[in-house]
């Protein structure tokens, strides 16, 4: 988005007339960036013995599919928004400016960014929760429950009533796993459901949008038709399918919906793109020489930006809620400890042990509140046209 | 316009029938788990697999060839004979429609609702862009959107079903469809699907309502010394009315579309959405088809209509070229 | 009523063993494949009992009320010659009694018909004479069972596609080959089964038992040109039209994924029988059964507390809740199905699972009672061997146990794991099994992915298995069509040619053919160990058994005593066979048996009938609210 905002001096003119003249600096970086990744990838899988971690300081971390997933995402989240907001500290401020105006989206940021935070570091240092069946059903700190409804009460008995203790803030599960632990555990897991899968739809989309914007005719007659298809289509079913031909795991939920996800930005993007193509400065750039691909990557992409960033913002709660959805209807991966495994295996002890869901239903409520009320803050000061 | 509106009929007919294609395929290529079970049942038992799984596969005519069954399915299809529902014994058309009524039943307040109290909703925030009652109202309508629907269910038949008592625990699908005992057991899940679906429609009335709060000839009216009411109803719902009116179109179409299964699994609805999902959790063929077509036809005309009310209703819109 | 909750803990067990204890004298023995009405079960006050106070005869019996049940699935067709299910043939059952039931000290008791033999080969069937069906098909006579047997079950190829059409054909020692069982009608009312070997547990196979019947008048439409699909949609089969008086209740509606009602039946045929107890007199006394389609577990139970249905399946960890209630009443019972981990002897397992000592070695690194108590929540059993504790063919003195008392812990199982392995690459570095390498001996261990109380036993054992045997264990979860198709599904590569196979699930040597995917354990299925016919497990301990997907050889011919004790007539002798075979097992240790859990049911306070003992609902026509 704010790449486009380069004035008349700072544009390098040298590199545009080089070869690799659609590429600016900061795609360069984002190419290295893929090939140092793809090759830590193939020497985890080619070289490493599968039951070994892949590093073992300054913490011992077996990277899985996803997390190589997730550490691209949020390489891809750095180029792509954090260095160009660095870069255009005007245009930033202005953003900042209009964004803060929105009371709600402020502390929905900060909530965000903890849990993004506590949710890549946390489960780096803490165990993963483990079985404890004699510890089940403690209630959280500062709370009572009857007696008879941990197998053991580890906290003190008073009246019959079992007393929560600081060893489980959050109290336990019917397995007496802990739940601040696995609230901190999937806190990571909704990022990268979030994360990922719209990190994929947003590439997707984009790409098939302007294309088709752009392309126009035929080309565009097709992938628009395919889009039509796509969007009536239930991914939910080919989700059920494909669990019963592979099984279901987080990895498959993240790129089924991330590649069939993409339809409703391709044509936010195609729209805005169709717009866009009409005006001036993309006639003027083409009369000057420019390529297609040239013309797409350095006029139609950062015009459409605003609208797929706000867009995004609001997908990313969508997925992390249909997660917790298929996990409710035991579709999921239950070694996965995320939000929706916690809530769908405590809801049968809503009357005795309350906390069991109600945490992580928490957290996953705040969550995509907090999400939805960026996204429409986002919408406010990123969309052009409420500029008075 | 009309050439336009003849293609995008032309176009929602090959849609659907690829999805229907598709559907069949993949349901063609994935193992079926009755047969499997039928199988290893037959092992356990010192029976022949190899000899369980032909007789499945003969009752449920899966010995033809694939080609054969697929020119079968489609030409049923287009016929209107959907076939026999293997996991529930029935006609599949009989199936649809058992189920329906259910589905329109808490589907229809639900839609009703959730327009009329999101319209108002985002009316009032986009005219009092962020005051507190702003937030209150934009909080309001995202508080049903992320409270996940199957855990809000779950506690509110917990609080009204089994403590309170005020309201059934299991829906009874022996009661009269227009009765009081019908209003009772559905106003848990209206209550659920309606603040799930509210903040879309607040989200959308909001935002077209936003670009005319702003606008020069509503600055001129308030100048005027014309009151908030009027200026609402006047200066603001009149021009927004019409991208508003095509989302509406789509939506009340979608009407059947919003068949939730979650909702349905969690009161124990015998809907569409239930109807569906169990048909493909059991693979029956005819019915997950059955299911899908109905499904595909009421988005893809959805989508249809949606399209043909914004170029009939805004003139600005031109496809001419399109 | 019920003790409160205290089935956890130590007088958990305690109580627990003193129920067992009056199992023994019950004598108990049963194997269930479609047993008692929708979801429950129950029975009467048999044989001693006294237990749960639910069964005292103090109300007395009278007509009026509707049951109400409720169940997780929806039956799949009332036309049982299409299905397999339980909940179906349950539904059916309300309607249609079948031949006869098996009461749980293992006795026949007739309904529509008796059997008698002299030699254990040939069995005479005798209907009883005031059997009618319904839709005017006239009285049911012998005529209908022949056609039915020699037409449908028996017809080659399986036209109609029945799925137990295989029971009706056994090995001809004089050709071979397997043949269709000689079946004759001798007079109006009577037919002979005459088997090709002694099988003196015939009737109490599902084969007969509670076997129904369908009017020759509706097949003979269909079984000339074969046609299935006709057969499937008939309209008088798929709504029970035919069962006239022959069943308690008769159909009323299906909604489907919704309820299934039948109403009383006032001719129902056991009413004017002679020699019945007098409970049947006036049976059945509810006015109406129900069954209730709730598929979410959490609505199902809350029905049940706020008195919307009579009936639940209960999971064992809500059990000591609803044990706490008044207006419920949990009835505990014994089921035949076995948890226990299964090791993959194949090429794609942990190849030391082979031998025998190594697995006896693992049988002391899992605490058994402590799955019983903390995992089940004391609602269930421990297991040794492929048959329950409280079975008639279990013999304490032949099973050797394991994982329980002083046979557990760290020390007992390093020492033997580690002579076990002896000889191999494998030892012990300090605490952990290591291989050549160095690198700790890592194992998965697979559970179903829909089954939460699945996941918690495959993370106990996974603990144990760390903590005692020092082996790292991942528990893995996949569905279970994916495991069906990927883990038990065997073959031998494309291309070779092993030198025998035995169908999908035994595709050959355990060197040649493998599943698609590797795994080392998993407790994905439990297996029937079929209490009431213990001869029905054999195929699970045979090198060429139909259903030894894992691979395992046994050391002692342990089907050699299965085929010696079927052909036996003597009970005596037959025990003692069985009680041997057992004994094998569980010296063997081809798995690692783990417990049998019980089935838990909550009851309504009214509903009286149903007793704490196996197969309780055989007589659920009897069943009444006080």
């Amino acid at each position: 988005m704010a790449g486009e905002s380069d004035t008349f001096e700072s544009v390098d003119w040298e590199e545009t007339g080089g070869r690799f003249s659609t590429l600016s600096r900061r795609d360069r970086w984002a190419l290295a960036t893929v090939v140092g990744l793809l090759a830590a990838f193939v020497y985890d899988y080619a070289i490493l013995p599968a039951d070994r971690p892949t590093i073992t300081v300054p913490v011992e971390w077996n990277v899985t599919q996803l997390d190589w997933l997730f550490v691209s995402t949020l390489l891809a989240l750095l180029l792509y928004v954090a260095v160009p907001l660095y870069n255009n500290r005007r245009l930033t401020a202005y953003y900042w400016r209009e964004f803060r105006k929105n009371r709600m989206a402020i502390l929905s940021l900060v909530y965000l960014l903890v849990v993004f935070l506590i949710g890549v570091v946390g489960p780096l240092f803490l165990d993963k929760p483990v079985l404890a069946v004699e510890r089940a059903y403690q209630p959280p700190v500062f709370t009572s429950v009857d007696a008879a409804v941990p197998v053991d009460c580890l906290g003190a008995v008073v009246e019959g009533r079992c007393q929560g203790t600081m060893a489980h803030p959050l109290g336990t599960t019917g397995d007496g796993k802990d739940i601040l632990v696995l609230v901190v555990y999937g806190m990571q897991v909704s990022m990268k459901v979030g994360l990922i899968s719209t990190l994929l739809v947003v590439t997707i989309g984009t790409a098939v949008g302007t294309v088709a914007a752009y392309g126009g005719g035929l080309v565009d007659e097709l992938l628009m038709r395919y889009v039509d298809v796509q969007l009536v289509f239930p991914a939910f079913f080919l989700y059920l399918l494909l669990t019963y031909l592979f099984g279901g795991s987080l990895f498959m939920f993240i790129v089924i919906f991330g590649l069939t996800g993409w339809g409703s930005i391709a044509r936010l993007v195609r729209s805005e793109a169709l717009q866009r193509a009409e005006e001036e400065y993309i006639t003027a750039a083409r009369s000057a020489g420019a390529g297609t691909l040239y013309v797409i990557r350095r006029h139609l992409i950062p015009n459409v930006s605003n609208s797929v960033i706000t867009a995004a913002t609001l997908l990313i709660p969508g997925f992390i809620l249909f997660e917790a959805s298929l996990s409710f209807l035991s579709l999921g991966d239950p070694t996965v400890p995320s939000w929706g495994q916690v809530i769908a295996t405590g809801r049968g002890d809503l009357s005795t042990a309350w906390w069991v869901s109600t945490f992580p239903g928490v957290f996953l409520f705040t969550t995509i509140l907090a999400f939805n009320f960026m996204g429409d803050a986002l919408r406010d000061a990123l969309d052009p046209r409420q500029e008075t | 316009m009309r050439w336009y509106v003849v293609r995008r009929v032309l176009w929602a007919v090959v849609a659907t029938f690829l999805i229907l294609s598709v559907t069949w395929g993949l349901l063609a290529v994935t193992p079926n788990p009755a047969a499997e079970q039928m199988q290893f049942q037959a092992a356990a038992s010192g029976g022949s697999a190899e000899a369980a799984e032909e007789a499945f596969e003969a009752r449920r005519g899966l010995d033809r060839s694939p080609w054969v069954r697929y020119q079968e399915y489609m030409t049923n299809m287009v016929t209107l004979n959907w076939g026999w529902s293997q996991s529930r014994s029935q006609p599949v058309i009989e199936a649809i429609a058992a189920a329906l009524p259910y589905t329109a039943i808490y589907s229809v307040p639900t839609t009703i609702l959730s327009i009329l109290l999101g319209l108002a909703i985002g009316l009032y925030s986009a005219t009092n862009q962020y005051t507190k009652s702003d937030y209150a109202a934009t909080f309001f309508a995202f508080f049903g959107y992320a409270i996940p629907n199957f855990w809000f269910g779950i506690i509110l038949l917990l609080v009204f079903g089994v403590q309170l008592g005020w309201f059934p625990v299991v829906f009874d699908s022996d009661i009269p469809f227009f009765s009081l005992g019908m209003a009772r057991q559905l106003v848990l899940p209206v209550v659920v699907l309606v603040t799930g679906t509210i903040a879309g429609v607040m989200r959308y009335s909001r935002a077209e309502a936003l670009e005319y709060v702003e606008a020069e000839f509503v600055k001129t009216a308030k100048s005027k010394g014309a009151d908030g009411y009027r200026i609402l109803t006047r200066h603001i719902l009149r021009p927004a009315a019409v991208p508003l009116m095509t989302i509406l179109v789509g939506d009340i179409l979608g009407i059947f579309l919003a068949a939730s299964y979650l909702v349905e699994v969690v009161f124990g609805i015998p809907g569409l959405g239930q109807l569906s999902y169990n048909a493909i959790l059991a693979q029956d063929t005819s019915l997950v088809l059955g299911t899908t077509l109905i499904f595909t036809f009421v988005s893809v005309v959805g989508n249809l209509v949606q399209d043909v009310a914004y170029t009939v209703l805004d003139p600005r819109i031109d496809y001419g070229d399109r | 009523m019920p003790s409160g909750n205290d089935r956890r803990g130590t007088s958990g067990t305690a109580e627990r063993r003193g129920r067992r204890g009056r199992r023994d004298v019950l004598k108990l023995l049963g194997a269930t494949s479609v047993a008692g009405l929708a979801g429950c079960s129950g029975n009467g006050e048999g044989d001693g009992g006294d237990g749960n106070g639910a069964s005292t005869e103090s109300a007395t019996r009278s007509v009026g009320g509707t049951y109400v049940s409720a169940s997780s699935v929806d039956a799949q067709s009332l036309n049982w010659l299409t299905i397999a299910d339980a909940t179906s043939g349950s539904f059916v059952t309300a309607t249609l009694d079948g031949i006869w039931a098996i009461k749980p000290n293992r006795e026949i008791f007739p309904l529509w018909g008796d059997y008698s033999t002299d030699d254990g080969r040939v069995y005479e069937i005798q209907l009883r004479d005031n059997l009618e069906w319904g839709a005017g098909y006239g009285q049911m006579t012998a005529d209908d069972w022949v056609y039915m047997i020699q037409n449908v079950f028996q017809a080659r190829p399986n036209w109609s596609g029945y799925p137990n059409a295989a029971d009706w054909f056994r090995t001809n020692p004089e050709s071979g080959q397997r043949e269709p069982i000689p079946v004759e009608q001798t007079g109006e009312l009577t037919f002979e089964i005459r088997l090709f070997e002694v099988d003196p547990s015939l009737p109490f196979k599902p084969i007969l038992w509670r076997q129904q019947c369908i009017p020759r008048g509706i097949l003979e439409q269909y079984v000339e040109d074969q046609d299935a699909e006709g057969l499937q949609q008939d309209e008088e089969l798929n709504t029970l039209a035919y069962a006239g008086n022959l069943g308690p209740y008769t159909y009323d509606t299906w909604e489907r994924s919704a309820r299934y009602t039948v109403t009383r039946n006032e001719d129902y045929y056991l009413q004017d029988v002679e020699g019945v107890p007098d409970r049947f007199a006036e049976a059945p006394y509810f006015d109406q059964q129900t069954v209730r389609v709730i598929s979410e577990e959490s609505t199902r139970l809350g029905a049940l507390e706020s008195g919307e249905v009579d009936s639940s399946g209960i999971p064992p960890d809500k059990a000591n809740r609803f044990e706490n209630l008044p207006n419920v009443t949990v009835n505990v019972t014994p089921q035949p199905y076995l948890r226990m981990i299964v090791y993959n002897m194949r090429s794609n397992g942990w190849e030391p699972f082979r031998s025998k000592a190594v697995r006896r070695a693992l049988g002391f690194a899992v605490n058994k009672e402590s799955v019983v108590q903390n995992v089940l929540r004391g609602y269930a059993d421990v297991a040794q061997t492929m048959q329950p504790e409280w079975s008639d063919w279990y013999d304490d003195s032949q099973v050797e146990e394991f994982g329980v008392g002083d046979r557990y812990g760290p020390e007992e199982t390093r020492t033997r794991l580690e002579s076990a392995l002896s000889g191999t690459e494998y030892g012990y570095d300090g605490e952990r099994l290591v291989d050549g390498s160095g690198e700790q001996v890592t194992l998965s261990i697979y559970y179903d992915s829909g089954q939460p109380t699945e996941g918690t036993i495959a993370e106990f054992v996974a603990q144990e298995f760390g903590e005692n045997a020092g082996i790292d264990v991942q528990p893995e979860a996949v569905s279970s069509s994916t495991f069906q198709s990927n883990y038990v599904q065997t073959s031998a590569p494309d291309g070779t040619d092993p030198e025998w196979t035995a169908g999908t699930f035994n595709g050959g040597p355990r060197d040649v053919a493998t599943s698609a995917d590797s795994w080392d354990m998993s407790i994905n299925l439990q297996f029937n160990t079929y209490p009431f016919t213990p001869a029905s497990s054999k195929g699970f301990f045979e090198r060429r058994g139909g259903i030894n997907f894992y691979g395992y050889y046994p050391d002692e011919d342990i089907s050699a005593l299965y085929e010696e004790a079927t052909a036996t007539t003597d009970e005596e002798r037959r025990r003692e066979l069985f009680g041997e075979a057992f004994g094998l097992i569980s010296e063997e240790q081809p798995f690692g048996f783990l417990a049998m859990p019980s089935s838990v049911t909550g009851y309504a306070e009214s509903v009286r009938g149903y007793d704490e003992e196996f197969n309780t609902g055989w007589d659920s026509q009897a069943w009444y609210f006080a």
